[in-house]
């Protein structure tokens, strides 16, 4: 997929939308693991919603999901929850294969036929937990 | 998947985390992964294959209960009947993918519905998207049962905000 994205002259509508959106994924999961850990020492919706003088519903729709974020929208929260975020750009061709897999996933059905647009990763089935998340 | 009635959907990136999955039922599969030649919607279906890889990745999710109009993932009442949507909320109309745990961390994805023409929660075609999704469970399961948990870590063991639980 990797040589495929990196040889198109053009890229597909479905790959920019994909980065697009995982972008966006990235964003909202550096906000959640703040939020998440400033929770665990006794910081609720409620103060964040202070600090940027919101509403605590409006608090819990961002963190929900980051569908009408801004990037004033994210530097916001970044900063109610004190913190700043930096962005990093990866060449897609020096991403490293993960390691973490469910048990399940290298399981291959006798008759399976390769899906399109995926290539196989050759990985071994290994699961790797990665920090518990829990807003509690 | 033997027989070929589930499809493992796979990330987009080979080699990307799975420590999730994401199997869905043959005519699902069908539906989503079949080359579009309409940019519009094949940039939806990018950014649905986005949202699905956040659960395979492992990536932190957000569940919500009836008012979290944003959350990530969602089990329907009555929460007894083990259906759960997760939401391609972004770009509306937004995508629900109806489905089941079969178990921890393994979700089950058997029917695909346009939030604007399923209508509310309780509108005849919502309850319909529901019943198609239960009969599609029985014909994949026979009389096994979708798996149900008590706490929201027994179907997401990891990296799972609970919206309920804030308040």
């Amino acid at each position: 997929m990797i040589c495929e994205l990196l040889d198109e002259a053009t890229l597909r509508p479905e790959h920019v939308s994909y980065f697009g959106s995982r972008l966006r994924h990235d964003v909202h999961e550096e906000i959640l693991q703040l939020f998440v850990k400033r929770a665990r020492d006794g910081f609720t919706k409620g103060d964040l919603a202070r600090r940027l003088n919101k509403r605590p519903e409006q608090i819990t729709r961002w963190l929900a999901a980051p569908g009408n974020w801004t990037f004033d929208t994210a530097a916001a929260l970044a900063l109610g929850l004190g913190a700043t975020l930096r962005v990093t750009a990866e060449p897609l061709k020096e991403l490293a294969p993960s390691n973490q897999f469910h048990e399940l996933a290298a399981y291959q059905p006798r008759s399976a036929s390769p899906e399109p647009g995926t290539a196989t990763t050759g990985a071994t089935a290994k699961i790797t937990r990665r920090e518990h998340v829990d807003a509690g | 998947m033997d027989e070929e009635r589930l499809r493992l959907i796979k990330p987009l990136m080979a080699g990307s985390p799975e420590a999730r999955l994401i199997y869905a039922s043959d005519e699902l599969h069908k539906a989503i992964r079949l080359p579009h030649s309409d940019p519009k919607e094949a940039a939806r279906r990018g950014r649905l294959q986005a949202d699905f890889d956040r659960f395979i990745n492992g990536r932190v999710v957000t569940i919500g209960g009836r008012n979290h109009r944003q959350a990530y993932m969602k089990c329907l009442e009555p929460e007894c009947d083990e259906i759960w949507e997760i939401r391609s909320i972004d770009p509306r109309p937004s995508l629900r993918v109806f489905g089941s745990f079969a178990e921890a961390d393994v979700f089950i994805a058997m029917h695909i519905g346009r939030r604007d023409e399923l209508g509310g929660f309780n509108s005849p075609e919502f309850k319909s998207a529901i019943r198609y999704t239960k009969a599609c469970w029985r014909q994949l399961f026979n009389t096994w049962p979708p798996f149900s948990g008590s706490s929201i870590n027994d179907y997401i063991t990891e990296n799972v905000l609970d919206l309920r639980t804030l308040g």
